[in-house]
């Protein structure tokens, strides 16, 4: 049993395909996440990124070697709502409104302590969030981003101990992913949850975690990692500052290791 | 040498060509007959059938080609497309009067109505007062010919439901019905095959005026096309001698255009309708003649019971100038066989 | 300055209204005229193809007998809609939930649409007697293929990152199901009803071909058999009325419930 740590890998492999197709996700893949940790998972596509997501979500089981979250198999904390995850594209329901898509989590499989007190905290989340503006809007009514904040926020109402991101600015213009990292780091970062992100922005990253795990090119398997210790918060100006340029730098180097190129 | 062979190539093959040519009857004739029902032997449509594969048609000059109906022969005979087809009389009546279409009837197969009611032997329906607390089924409209037997036998109307039923006499034999309406010659044999035995009633017994199944035309046609007629009919005549001493081969040439029908039911009607096609006014004047007192019996029976609104002159409704007596003498032997006898 | 006040006059944000109803009914009217001018000049008789002048005649001179009978069809096609809508929605619900379940409805479901109604008709009026019940059944089995299909589809075409979702709050296939498949569906199951409806309607009629004297099947029935040209062009006017006027429901009711798709067009 893994004591010390929230998300444990031991030599975990992942297949999938047929019998005469089978490829490699991931192959003997080794790390830990610790409590309270961000860690972001980076590589190119196809390394196995989202795979790791979904192991460690209980949605996928290995093929080989085993997974630890919180000391039990994935599966057994299902019923614990203690996972949340979001999306590249958020997973909000077209026909509800913002603050029906975020009581949504609460009414799905209940927990009987909550009853009357969901609509408050569904309130807390709309100011986490920035949205209390746009409580009766629908999805179709908002703007990219504006969308990504409400999915960040339905996995924040239910309080789960570990938040999975799967790529959550993927899907967003240069401009907007600009300003959404941060607020990001505002309605992640210090609310003692442990976060695993995987994206393929080494800024995003850098900017976010404080941990980087840097995957090998498929199968992917554990090649380094990089920790992140800023001197300053995690604000715009951080951007500018020579310590960012520099993990910036680091991690596009163990990029090229991994994958036998050089970044331009 | 290549160029000898190649010419008398081309000269024997357009000799061949020419001679084969000119073995063609000149001119014949095209008209379309159109049976008024699938392939089966109703007496009109094997009368056409035997004509065309005895070759009397051609005798006569006409090329005439056979189609069958699937709903829209009287249409198609309005619209011009077909030349003769096959009509109830009460039809040729009821249409005449109302929407007023110019057909008339130029040859009467059916000297009889065609329709019955029949019932299962071993249902509770058995002598006609056994009609009141029943239900009664009928294909499309209710048939004039029922309401008289109900006026005729004073059975009260109430009593009876009554059901629109389409087609399929399996209606009757799956106990959904107590009466069916049908036709003399197709649905009593069908079911008695079915293996169940059955009470028929027939309107003519009761007094009730029908007649059968006519050859229709247009008014059109007899005004500007008699000769075709006239030759036709002959055909049809010869034919008609043909089916009454050749039964069998009659059956056999049925066969050819209903070749997946079952026999021993085509027989069956074949004979019924032979039996249908006779009357004193056919052994006087010929086969397929009209009686003026008879078409207006029905008539005046259709008006009384409202199938038509409007009353009409008879005299347009059918013609007898293609047939028996009308027809030049020196064609009248053939006749006096069908008339069989007095002349 | 007069082309300026006419295009706004006929916009279809001022005036949405003529927008969609003065082009056709112009259209209409000019086939009207043709119509009518054919039927004349050719001196067409009313047993081959009516002037439409007679056909209103007709519908006027006894509007009850037609109106009667219009709701009797109506009601014919609304309740085998409805089972057909019933029976499937509940079957893709089986179906979605067990694969087993699919692969062996499927083809018999299949079979069932091929099989021309017309060819089985009698037997059902043979097993199920008379009255409604026939009629309703014809409807219900020409209608019901398409909502099952696409009922299904819809079924099937959640979300993968929402259905994710679900499944990491442990929800159960209950609440995937009311929370996430069945809005999912609506709009896969309007596009089955906007060819189911049409085919009650039709389904209806075909149905009244076979049994009952009420409903515009019958009418069409007996006025064909009998030259009743003017009566039938008449029966089937009022079919392509009721058609286009449930069409337009379903099209209203469709944007009704499914706000939150874009449905503008572009200017």
């Amino acid at each position: 049993m893994q004591k010390d740590s929230t998300i444990a890998f031991n030599q975990v492999t992942h297949t999938y395909g047929g019998k005469y197709s089978k490829k490699f996700a991931i192959s003997n893949l080794d790390f830990k996440i610790f409590p309270g940790e961000f860690v972001t998972i980076i590589g190119p596509s196809g390394c196995g990124k989202t795979t790791i997501l979904n192991l460690i979500a209980g949605l996928l089981s290995p093929t080989n070697g085993d997974i630890y979250v919180d000391n039990v198999p994935p599966n057994n904390l299902l019923s614990k709502k203690s996972i949340g995850m979001v999306f590249q594209s958020p997973a909000i329901l077209p026909w509800l409104n913002v603050f029906q898509n975020l009581l949504l989590p609460l009414q799905i499989n209940p927990s009987n302590d909550n009853g009357s007190d969901n609509e408050s905290l569904v309130g807390d989340i709309l100011s986490i969030i920035q949205m209390e503006d746009y409580a009766d809007f629908y999805p179709h009514q908002l703007s990219g981003g504006m969308k990504q904040r409400v999915g960040v926020g339905m996995s924040l109402v239910f309080d789960p101990k570990i938040l999975l991101l799967d790529e959550p600015l993927g899907s967003l213009d240069e401009i907007t992913r600009s300003y959404m990292r941060f607020d990001l780091i505002n309605m992640l970062r210090n609310r003692n949850k442990t976060i695993v992100m995987v994206t393929h922005s080494i800024e995003d990253a850098v900017l976010m975690s404080d941990r980087i795990i840097i995957l090998s090119k498929s199968p992917g398997t554990f090649s380094t990692e990089i920790k992140l210790d800023f001197s300053s918060k995690r604000t715009h100006d951080l951007e500018y500052q020579s310590e960012f340029l520099s993990y910036v730098n680091q991690v596009k180097k163990s990029l090229s290791i991994a994958y036998d190129f050089k970044f331009r | 040498m290549l160029k000898k062979i190649k010419f008398l190539s081309i000269l024997i093959t357009s000799l061949i060509f020419l001679l084969s040519c000119s073995n063609e009857p000149a001119e014949l004739t095209k008209i379309k007959f159109m049976a008024g029902y699938k392939p089966q032997a109703n007496l009109p449509f094997v009368a056409a059938y035997v004509a065309k594969e005895k070759g009397y048609f051609l005798e006569e000059g006409l090329d005439v080609e056979i189609l069958h109906s699937t709903g829209s022969h009287l249409k198609l005979l309005l619209a011009g497309e077909v030349d003769i087809t096959t009509a109830a009389a009460a039809s040729v009546i009821k249409r005449r009067s109302n929407p007023g279409v110019p057909i008339s009837s130029i040859m009467l197969f059916g000297q009889k109505g065609q329709q019955a009611f029949i019932s299962l032997k071993d249902s509770n329906v058995k002598t006609i007062s056994d009609w009141e607390g029943s239900i009664f089924g009928y294909k499309i409209s209710l048939p004039p010919e029922y309401l008289a037997m109900l006026n005729t036998n004073n059975l009260d109307r109430t009593k009876i439901q009554e059901v629109k039923v389409g087609f399929d006499p399996r209606i009757l034999t799956e106990g959904k019905v107590d009466i069916l309406s049908v036709f003399k010659s197709n649905e009593p044999n069908l079911i008695k095959k079915l293996g169940y035995d059955l009470n028929i009633w027939d309107p003519g017994e009761y007094g009730v005026p029908s007649l059968g199944l006519t050859y229709i035309t247009l008014d059109d046609t007899i005004t500007k096309r008699s000769d075709i007629l006239e030759r036709f009919n002959i055909a049809i005549l010869k034919s008609i001698d043909f089916i009454l001493n050749n039964r069998d081969e009659a059956i056999e040439i049925v066969m050819l255009y209903a070749p997946k029908s079952d026999k021993e039911h085509q027989i069956f009607m074949l004979d019924k309708e032979i039996e249908q096609s006779t009357s004193p006014a056919v052994d006087l004047n010929g086969f397929g003649w009209s009686e003026k007192e008879k078409w207006q019996s029905l008539h005046d029976f259709l008006l009384e019971y409202r199938s038509i609104d409007k009353a009409i002159d008879i005299n347009l409704v059918y013609t007898n100038q293609f047939l028996g007596k009308s027809i030049e003498s020196d064609k009248k032997t053939i006749l006096d066989r069908i008339g069989l006898g007095k002349n | 300055m007069f082309d300026k006040v006419k295009y706004k006059f006929f916009s279809d944000k001022l005036n949405p209204f003529l927008y969609r109803v003065i082009p056709p009914t112009i259209l209409i009217i000019f086939v009207l005229l043709i119509w009518e001018i054919v039927v004349r000049s050719f001196g067409i008789p009313d047993y081959v193809v009516p002037s439409w002048g007679q056909v209103i005649s007709v519908l006027f001179q006894d509007p009850i007998f037609f109106l009667q009978n219009t709701v009797i069809t109506l009601a014919e096609a609304f309740s085998g809609f409805v089972l057909g809508m019933t029976f499937s929605i509940f079957l893709a619900f089986l179906m979605v939930h067990n694969d087993l379940l699919e692969r062996s409805i499927y083809p018999i479901a299949l079979m069932v649409k091929v099989t021309p109604i017309v060819a089985i008709a009698p037997l059902i009026v043979i097993w199920l007697g008379f009255g409604y019940s026939p009629k309703i059944f014809i409807t219900f089995l020409i209608t019901f293929f398409p909502v099952l299909v696409n009922a299904l589809t819809g079924f099937k075409s959640i979300d993968n990152n929402i259905h994710r979702f679900f499944i990491i709050l442990n929800a159960s296939k209950w609440e995937v199901f009311i929370k996430l498949r069945w809005q999912t569906s609506i709009p896969y199951l309007f596009s089955a009803f906007k060819i189911s409806i049409p085919l009650s309607v039709i389904g209806a009629v075909v149905a009244e071909w076979f049994t009952g004297n009420s409903g515009l099947g019958s009418i069409i029935l007996v006025s064909n058999n009998e030259l009743q040209t003017p009566t039938l062009f008449a029966a089937i006017l009022l079919l392509a009325l009721i058609g286009c006027f449930l069409t337009f429901l379903t099209n209203f009711l469709e944007k009704k419930m499914i706000f939150w798709e874009d449905y503008s067009t572009i200017n």
